[in-house]
């Protein structure tokens, strides 16, 4: 009901928009027709007369030729018919001014002031002029219609990518806080520092992660953040390398985008290994290309995240670049048995 | 301009009869003039006696042929493709009237079934007087215009109807705004001079020339063969 009210409103707005052209072309050919000012009777006469012949070919045109433009072949579908229904309303204009209008209207005296040259020409200028609107018109709603998919599209890729932020999981800031419980128990003097680093990360996690792009250096910053904690939960047998090249501060980055990998080789290296564990981190920026190298050792036992969330980190950091970098970046991810390999290069 | 154009209309209304209408172009051109010898001979109109010749061997045109300072201007108007070809299949009506000998030169053009014919007042001089001074031509005093009468000629044996087109009623049509056509208003005279080109003219004609409403008994001249 609502849909047939709407398709009903912009009927009458087709119709009322017709009526203002039909009515502003009569107003231009009036002006054009009189003979002197303000038109006479007469004038109106003639000027109906001649929009009356111009009108039926404006309007076959519109919507009988026109929708043809597109068939085969181009002379015999809308070529020749154009010229046909032209060249009879030209006929019979020149046979309406010339001698019919006498008897149709015998108590005015008019003629056509027009050679069979110049009212083609009105005719090819109205049916220019009515394809020009009616094609510009469907160019507006069909960049209408293309704003408003886009914006759909924009929309729909902004949920996903609060969906996918939303789903970067928490489980170690439990984890941290089971290490802070016990260090507060063993009064480890490393206490307020970490708690410290904690705060930081959560500032970052819960606030600062809700801008689209943040600063590299303040997400290289999280990474560095994370490793320590990392350290503290891990009894600080790790081997972690860091190595940061180039100028992070005039670059940005979506927030969230990096920490997964580095999360993804805690759980399957650190945590699953029970001898020497390594984690090299190397992150070279030239320009505004950045290059993210990562590489660990496989645990032997891979135990942690047993549940629904088990490659999730993975497959959302893929989703991501996907939406926010496309045709920008190149992610190699390589399992070498003992090693695990994360290269990911970006254009920022 | 305006008393110029009164003028021009005057003197073809003072010529003729009172009320036809007058055109600033010609009905008639080169291209569309044509020709109908029945209109030649001796007429009567009224207390008028009108003799009608072929103009290019009319004895207006001998005259003014032999008059000294009008033929280079002759010489000039026929040497003119265009002129010399309406003016050769054109004719010349000469009368007498209140001391004065007019002459007009009558081109005619078919329009369809009808026959139309443009007259042209061009010449008016004292009859006792014949000069060569243009100051004795009404025509040539002043600021004269030419200017043109339309009629539809009917014959009807002996007779031949001039039926020149009804000013009353083409002015009223102007006024009350039902007729389309290209014309200059002198208010302070009253007058209409159409100004519609020659083919507009034409056009016109071919398509309104049946109306009888265009005409009237009082515009009508009926002239008799003598």
């Amino acid at each position: 009901m609502f849909t047939g009210k709407i398709n009903r409103n912009n009927r009458n707005v087709r119709i009322m928009q017709h009526i203002l052209f039909i009515f502003l072309v009569f107003f231009i050919l009036l002006n054009t027709f009189k003979f002197n000012s303000p038109p006479a009777p007469v004038d109106y006469v003639y000027t109906t007369l001649f929009l009356a012949t111009v009108l039926p070919v404006v309007y076959l045109h519109l919507y009988w030729l026109l929708p043809k433009l597109r068939s085969k072949p181009f002379l015999v579908s809308y070529i020749i018919p154009l010229a046909l229904i032209t060249a009879a309303a030209i006929w019979v204009n020149i046979q309406l001014f010339d001698h019919w209008s006498a008897n149709l209207f015998p108590g005015f005296y008019f003629i056509s002031y027009f050679t069979w040259w110049e009212i083609s020409l009105f005719f090819i200028i109205l049916i220019l002029l009515t394809t020009l609107l009616k094609l510009s018109k469907s160019w507006f709603l069909v960049n209408q219609l293309q704003r408003e998919l886009l914006e759909k599209e924009k929309q729909r890729v902004q949920e996903e990518l609060k969906a996918l932020k939303a789903q970067v999981n928490p489980h170690f800031f439990f984890n941290t806080l089971n290490s802070i419980y016990s260090m507060s128990l063993d009064k480890d003097e490393r206490l307020p520092a970490t708690v410290l680093q904690l705060s930081e990360l959560m500032r970052y996690f819960l606030y600062q992660s809700n801008e689209d792009l943040v600063p590299l250096a303040k997400e290289i910053e999280v990474l560095k953040d994370y490793i320590a904690l990392q350290r503290i939960r891990s009894d600080e047998k790790l081997d972690i390398k860091t190595v940061i090249e180039g100028d992070a501060e005039q670059q940005k980055i979506a927030p969230l985008l990096l920490i997964p990998f580095l999360e993804n080789s805690f759980k399957h290296g650190v945590k699953g290994d029970v001898g020497a564990t390594f984690i090299d981190l190397k992150i070279s920026l030239n320009g505004n290309s950045l290059n993210f190298l990562l590489e660990n050792n496989k645990g032997t036992v891979d135990v942690v995240e047993k549940n629904d969330n088990k490659g999730l980190g993975l497959a959302n950091v893929k989703r991501r670049l996907d939406l926010l970098y496309p045709a920008r970046h190149h992610l190699i991810i390589q399992d070498q048995g003992k090693d695990f390999i994360v290269n990911l290069q970006l254009q920022l | 301009m305006n008393k110029k154009l009164f003028l021009a209309v005057s003197l073809t209304i003072l010529t003729f009869l009172s009320s036809c209408l007058t055109s600033l172009n010609r009905l008639v051109t080169h291209s569309t003039v044509s020709t109908d010898n029945r209109i030649m001979g001796n007429w009567q109109f009224e207390d008028l006696q009108i003799k009608i010749e072929s103009l290019p061997v009319s004895s207006f045109y001998k005259d003014l042929l032999a008059s000294v300072k009008a033929k280079e201007e002759v010489k000039s108007v026929f040497d003119s493709k265009e002129d010399s070809l309406l003016y050769s299949n054109s004719y010349v009506a000469d009368f007498v009237r209140n001391g004065y000998r007019y002459y007009m030169i009558c081109s005619l053009v078919k329009l369809g079934n009808d026959l139309f014919a443009n007259i042209e007042p061009v010449q008016a001089r004292p009859v006792n007087k014949p000069t060569d001074n243009d100051g004795d031509d009404l025509f040539s005093t002043g600021t004269y215009i030419t200017s043109n009468s339309i009629a539809k000629l009917v014959f009807k044996g002996n007779e031949i109807e001039f039926r020149f087109i009804d000013a009353e009623f083409v002015r009223e049509q102007l006024k009350k705004g039902n007729l389309a056509i290209k014309y200059e208003k002198d208010d302070l005279f009253s007058t209409d001079l159409i100004t519609a080109s020659s083919v507009d003219l034409q056009h016109f004609l071919a398509k309104y020339g049946k109306d009888q409403k265009l005409y009237n008994k009082e515009n009508t001249a009926t002239l008799k063969k003598i």
